[in-house]
């Protein structure tokens, strides 16, 4: 095993937990008017948030505290009283680099993005660590990883808190997961079953047996006292339990089927929860697309839309960020001449898909923005971006198609975590059905 | 006339020029809509063209499960109407199997179903989407059918010739149409009978024995006879509130008497969509639902239990049998019309699929009904065998949509001058009619790699 094939530790693990981006400029924004900033200004200023199709009146305390610290480490705001050690309490004030970033942001925002990433590479290592990762899991279909979850079909009946067994039919749900990836996605979980199986059973004993939790009472109403959770639903925890054991396996210190450490370290680089914040962290800096809501796949569907090169050729834009393997991180962006062909093609042809399976000419947008992503190995960003492109050129009377985007909101994005789904925007108004017909010669 | 304030039409649907001559036909012998539209008046649309062989077994097992004969003289007082094969139920004739029945009932007030054993009426209901989830609701659903079909004033005909208030040689003139004769207050008053006092008053003595609501009496007495006056004078002027406290009584106890006086022994409700109430229900709408129909069916303190009325046949989509079930079993509707579990099939009627034979047959029907000339009835020119089989696995054997393609087919044929229509030509139709429908047979393939190869 040579040094160089090493990731360097990480200089923190403490990442924010959150995944707005623009949380940063904006946090920049209001330090910049101010003689200094705590995180309950930040509190008071940027508490309103938007996040997928809904929106957030207030968020969590601990997001201020994570976001002061993170522009702390980035070296954006520092701490004004320095004969204290740093807390997130303090008072900090913005950096001469912080109000260049902030004007850098105003003016290219895009620009702005890589900038944060070549930072929390250099904070956590995970950005260009996760890309390579995932390169390393499945190289063969670019690089595209399951995070497996329960099929949507299976049925689970609500159990009573204390039948905690890991039963035959949980153990039969977690198979037959594993089957549905190996044929719909081959590769893309290269784990062997044996040891899914009881990866998952561990991860399930072990959420069995966490201190039930309480329900507080709903606040204003004088009535019962605190109550137990007498019940849960299956679902939900072999699910959770199937993502415990999935990160364990494929996000360890070895990817997995090669002996190789990425770190000279034994601790596992992320925990499941830093993963799930991950996820749309890099999924804003452009780095991977992931989707939960493919239907042909039980689970999360990532894949990276970047890769590490020795030279970066057209259609890629160069990240100064390297492997160790001395590669150069490079961002597939297409430029819409070279692409263009190919993405009216790839969209008809899901829109066709997708509205066969609903049965109407207008489709749910986010199905078919999430396979032609997938296909095209474009960012959600590039694609809202395209889209925008691709619209105003079929009102060109020579065009081809015909495209029309709709906003209702779908059913099926008022759900649970569906909400919290990437909507497709366009001049800021997020968008869910698409229309596109061909033109035909007479 | 030269203001266009007045104009008429001049455009009448069969005009003896039509396009469709050149394949000898008067119109497009195909409904254009995949269903069934009760009341319209083409005949293509509403169901009259009605091929009886198609649905033989069904008539069987809906005659043996809902109408007493000699053998057995108890039907089954609810009884469900199912699709045999789930994903193909749209469209497969349940709306015109219905209609046709009560036609069937009401022609002769069963005469005939029951082998002259009973006198029967059968009404199709069909409820509005959300507007029915509650009991009271579905009870005055049902009376405005009752009213609608003529059968509450088929009922007060059959009274005023049973009190003796008719004379027997008026009643030998009243014919084919009722409504236009004893059910006519002016041509019984030409007749020589007292329709301002003396027949009203008979009526309201006579009535008045059974023990029913004292309005509903004089409402029956003096408009009875007539729907549109009973709707005007009666049912219109009954608020929300009374419906959900008396409408009850005024279905199942009331109106019972009326029509057991009135020589009736089963009134068969024969209930299309049910999953409109169903799936617009609340769980605790669907509990009182399930009581409800129990109670006023099977074994409440009524009329209409006491006597076994009313049977009610519920079409049901699977979907609803799954939301109604655990309701159905919770109020012991089970053990009298099982809904799930297997047994189901004792009180069900399965509506099948089209097969290639009886799908030839209920083409015939259609096309002869669209003929010129009547010497060519009994064909199946311009289409061909194949190319209505074609058709017919194109539809997946639903009639509904097949009737449907043979439409278009007809529409094509006669744009692109073709003179027999083939299974290429159905091709051709199935084709043009966009490619949505023929993919959605696509099996599920692993996920296709994707095009874009970032390493290269």
């Amino acid at each position: 095993m040579q040094k160089n094939e090493n990731w360097p530790k990480p200089s923190s693990r403490m990442t924010g937990l959150f995944a707005d981006l623009q949380l940063f400029p904006e946090a920049l924004g209001v330090a910049l008017n101010k003689d200094y900033v705590t995180r309950f200004d930040l509190e008071e200023e940027l508490s309103r948030r938007v996040h997928g199709v809904t929106l957030v009146e207030r968020e969590s305390p601990r997001r201020w505290s994570d976001l002061i610290r993170e522009l702390r480490y980035f070296g954006w705001i520092k701490v004004i009283d320095t004969y204290h050690k740093p807390t997130d309490d303090a008072r900090h004030k913005i950096t001469e680099e912080g109000v260049k970033v902030y004007s850098l942001w105003k003016k290219e925002e895009t620009e702005f993005l890589r900038l944060l990433t070549i930072k929390m590479h250099n904070q956590y290592v995970i950005p260009g660590w996760f890309v390579q990762r995932l390169w390393d899991i499945n190289p063969e279909r670019g690089g595209e990883v399951v995070m497996p979850n329960p099929l949507r079909e299976e049925k689970f009946l609500p159990r009573k808190w204390d039948e905690k067994a890991w039963t035959e039919d949980l153990k039969k749900a977690t198979r037959s997961t594993y089957e549905s990836i190996e044929s719909n996605c081959p590769g893309s979980f290269p784990i062997e079953e044996n040891i899914w199986l009881s990866q998952v059973e561990d991860a399930w004993k072990r959420l069995s047996n966490l201190r039930r939790r309480e329900v507080s009472r709903p606040s204003g109403n004088s009535g019962k006292e605190k109550e137990k959770v007498k019940t849960y639903a299956p679902r939900g925890r072999l699910a959770q339990a199937m993502t415990e054991a999935s990160v364990k396996l494929l996000f360890g210190t070895q990817p997995p089927n090669i002996d190789r450490d990425d770190f000279l370290m034994r601790k596992e680089p992320i925990s499941p929860r830093l993963y799930s914040a991950w996820c749309p962290r890099l999924e804003a800096l452009e780095l991977i697309f992931y989707t939960d809501a493919h239907l042909m796949i039980p689970g999360r569907l990532l894949f990276p839309t970047s890769v590490f090169r020795e030279s970066t050729p057209p259609d890629f834009q160069k990240i100064n960020l390297k492997n160790p393997k001395g590669n150069t991180l490079c961002l597939y962006q297409p430029t819409w001449k070279s692409l263009k062909e190919n993405f009216f093609e790839t969209l008809y042809k899901e829109h066709h898909k997708v509205s066969a399976r609903v049965g109407s000419l207008y489709a749910p947008l986010l199905d078919v923005r999430d396979e032609v992503c997938r296909q095209l190995r474009l960012s959600a960003n590039l694609f809202d971006n395209f889209l925008l492109v691709a619209i105003k050129e079929s009102l060109m009377p020579k065009s081809r198609f015909s495209i029309s985007v709709e906003t209702d909101v779908r059913e099926d994005q008022r759900m649970a975590y569906r909400i919290l789904r990437r909507p497709v925007w366009l001049h800021g108004t997020p968008y869910s059905l698409i229309a596109m017909t061909e033109y035909r010669d007479k | 006339m030269t203001t266009p304030l007045f104009r008429k039409p001049t455009y009448t649907k069969e005009s003896s020029d039509s396009i469709y001559n050149k394949l000898g036909f008067t119109r497009n012998p195909f409904p254009s809509k995949p269903s069934v539209v009760i009341g319209s008046p083409n005949p293509v649309e509403n169901g009259s063209i009605y091929l009886e062989s198609l649905h033989e077994e069904e008539r069987r097992r809906f005659e043996q499960l809902l109408i007493p004969n000699p053998e057995k003289p108890t039907g089954r007082t609810i009884a469900f109407l199912m699709d045999y094969a789930t994903p193909r139920g749209r469209g497969i004739g349940k709306t015109s199997f219905l209609f046709h029945q009560s036609k069937r009932i009401m022609t002769d007030l069963g005469y005939e179903l029951s082998k002259g054993l009973q006198v029967i009426f059968g009404v199709y209901v069909l409820p509005v989407s959300g507007d029915e989830t509650k009991f009271w609701q579905f009870t005055k659903l049902l009376i405005d059918a009752l009213v609608d079909k003529s059968v509450v004033a088929t009922a007060i005909w059959r009274l005023r010739a049973f009190t003796g208030a008719v004379p027997e040689n008026v009643l030998a003139e009243v014919g084919d149409e009722p409504e236009k004769t004893i059910g006519n207050d002016q041509w019984l008053s030409e007749k020589g009978i007292d329709t301002f006092m003396l027949l009203p008053h008979v009526m309201e003595r006579k009535l008045g024995e059974l023990g029913i609501a004292p309005n509903l009496v004089k409402a029956l007495s003096l408009y009875g006879g007539s729907p549109l006056e009973f709707r005007k004078h009666y049912l219109s002027r009954i608020s929300n509130v009374e419906w959900r406290k008396e409408g009850g009584k005024i279905l199942f106890e009331d109106l019972v008497k009326v029509f057991i006086a009135a020589g009736f022994n089963k009134g068969v409700f024969l209930c299309d969509g049910v999953e409109r109430i169903i799936q617009a229900q609340n769980a605790k709408e669907r509990r009182d639902f399930a009581e409800s129909v129990r109670y006023f069916f099977i074994d409440g303190q009524c009329e209409n239990t006491r006597a076994s009325f009313y049977s009610l046949l519920l079409t049901l989509h699977p979907y609803s049998q799954e939301l109604l079930s655990p309701h159905w079993i919770a109020s012991g509707l089970d053990r009298f019309a099982t809904l799930s579990g297997g047994q189901e099939a004792d009180y069900t009627v399965y509506v099948h699929p089209l097969t290639q034979e009886s799908a030839n047959s209920l083409a015939i029907a259609y096309l002869d009904a669209a003929r010129i000339e009547d010497s060519k009835n009994g064909i199946i020119a311009p289409f061909t065998k194949r190319g209505l089989d074609g058709a017919l696995v194109a539809a997946n054997r639903v009639p509904g949509k097949f009737l449907n393609l043979l439409n278009l087919a007809i529409e094509k044929a006669i744009e692109m001058g073709w003179e027999t229509i083939d299974s290429d030509q159905i091709r051709i139709v199935i084709e043009a009619r966009g490619k949505i429908e023929s993919d959605k047979q696509d099996s599920q393939d692993a996920l296709p790699p994707s095009q874009i190869d970032l390493r290269k």
